[in-house]
């Protein structure tokens, strides 16, 4: 009876194969197996590799931005970010971390704590990036959903918006992802969880504590 | 347990501006939703316990309440009274006739706020600032009572939705998410905040005495602002049609460029000044 050629190319996703099927092998075949799969692990941790250094070069490139962001005063930070960019006050305050009155402080002259003026540079050198990645207004290309695949301007309820990562931490990523380092999906995966955005707008009837019956989006 | 309605992370969240913390409330801050004005009477809203400074908070929908620049000839305003404080907590599960306002005539002690973090939120709640706004104690108040100079606090974007979705839980059993009723005022948020700069820019205080006076000028540039974003532009290579910058602050993919736009027609308008000699 002939033996099952094993196909490496279009089987390599399976190694390594069960102890039962091994048996079946010959030395010959267990050799090329096992070469093969070390040479599938090897490219996997070439890529984990790459990717690690994909990130920190992104992080220095940041860092370095950043800094010479820090160089400017305060207000000519914020004029950059409104006028500039086109950024809101409230969209700084949140991309920032702080309430909007902080932010309004700030444009009237009040004290910035040097880690919040980090984070404003910080913004400010993130933005700086994205235009030299090509992206002609980065304010809009962060309001848009990541799977932004239609040219209609309604805002998909089930996908999260570039700001809404940058929000949740996740400003490497999205450098890589403007670098075509990581794809949209994979960006959509890492921060669904921790930007939860509500599906749909689909509602259900709950009984409230104050006894009566309330009408409230489905969570 | 099933609870509508939310609450804001911190009671901080919720003022923009408060006459408490900074001594008054900006006069260039153009007249929005949620603001609280002191010593309002509002028609048919009888006396009710804790009303001594006749506080009234401005309810209608910021969509509605102007025409043009000008605000209507009468605004929704509810009666906001003094109370006992109301937890974070409860603001789901209780009170929901009414829009808490924890401190928002006082403010807790600034040598609670760490040294090293000014911006830091102040956690510790006062019980003589508490208040809450009454859903049910409403009626139109003419917009001429408004007096600027007596507005007591602001609300953030953040605090207009809160207060909307706990009105139209009120009216209707139903309670909108927050984040859709932000997304759904985001144009208008941005208006006010845009409308507020210009003026900012362009009325010269220092050179104008008494209110009235101020009030005209405040109208003035009100106009020259509603006048720029409601100019029919034309599209960039097309013969026919046109669009407006209120038009784009609607819009997703156009929202930063309009008010890029509208920042460098400030800039404009500001550097002409100046080559006039007048601010």
């Amino acid at each position: 009876m002939p033996r099952k050629q094993t196909n490496l190319m279009t089987e390599s996703p399976c190694f390594p194969p069960r102890t039962a099927d091994i048996n079946f092998l010959t030395s010959e075949e267990r050799t090329r197996i096992s070469n093969a799969a070390r040479t599938e692990r090897d490219a996997g941790n070439s890529r984990r590799r790459a990717a690690q250094w994909h990130d920190d070069t992104l992080r220095s490139l940041l860092r370095h931005k950043t800094d010479d962001r820090s160089r400017l005063w305060l207000t000519d930070l914020l004029q950059n970010l409104t006028a500039d960019y086109g950024l809101g006050w409230s969209d700084i305050a949140r991309m920032v971390g702080v309430s909007v009155p902080a932010v309004r402080k700030w444009r009237h002259g009040g004290d910035i704590a040097p880690a919040r003026f980090n984070n404003l540079a910080r913004l400010a050198a993130f933005l700086d990036l994205l235009t030299d990645e090509g992206i002609a207004d980065p304010v809009t290309w962060l309001n848009l959903p990541i799977d932004d695949l239609d040219l209609d301007d309604r805002l998909s309820a089930e996908s999260i918006t570039k700001k809404e990562v940058y929000i949740a931490g996740g400003i490497v990523d999205l450098l890589a992802y403007a670098k075509r380092h990581i794809s949209c999906a994979e960006l959509q995966a890492r921060y669904a969880t921790a930007v939860q955005r509500q599906a749909g707008s689909v509602t259900r009837v709950i009984r409230a504590p104050d006894g009566h019956l309330s009408i409230v989006p489905t969570k | 347990m099933n609870t509508p309605l939310d609450a804001p992370r911190s009671s901080d969240d919720l003022y923009l501006a408060r006459a408490a913390d900074t001594g008054d409330v900006s006069v260039l801050r153009p007249i929005m939703t949620g603001d609280v004005f002191r010593a309002i009477d509002i028609p048919g809203v009888e006396c009710v316990e804790g009303d001594e400074e006749r506080f009234g908070m401005v309810v209608s929908h910021p969509c509605s309440m102007r025409e043009g620049s000008t605000l209507k000839s009468g605004v929704q305003v509810i009666r906001v009274v003094k109370c006992d404080p109301i937890g974070l907590d409860e603001w789901p599960k209780r009170y929901y006739d009414r829009m808490p306002l924890p401190d928002l005539t006082v403010i807790a002690d600034p040598d609670d706020v760490s040294a090293d973090d000014p911006e830091a939120e102040v956690q510790v709640r006062t019980q003589e600032g508490a208040h809450a706004a009454l859903l049910d104690f409403r009626g139109r108040v003419p917009s001429t009572r408004l007096d600027l100079s007596q507005r007591v606090a602001c609300l953030t974007d953040e605090g207009v939705s809160f207060l909307h979705q706990r009105m139209s839980h009120f009216e209707t059993r139903y309670a909108p998410e927050i984040d859709k009723l932000m997304d759904a005022c985001r144009a208008v948020f941005a208006e006010i905040e845009l409308w507020e700069n210009w003026n900012e820019t362009l009325v010269d205080r220092s050179r104008i005495g008494g209110s009235k006076k101020l009030q005209a000028e405040l109208d003035r540039v009100g106009e020259i602002f509603d006048r720029t974003l409601s100019e029919k532009r034309p599209i960039p290579n097309k013969k026919n049609g046109w669009y407006t910058l209120r038009d784009d602050l609607k819009l997703t993919r156009k929202h930063a460029g309009a008010r890029r736009e509208i920042l460098k027609l400030l800039s404009e308008h500001s550097g002409a000044l100046s080559q006039a000699g007048l601010t």
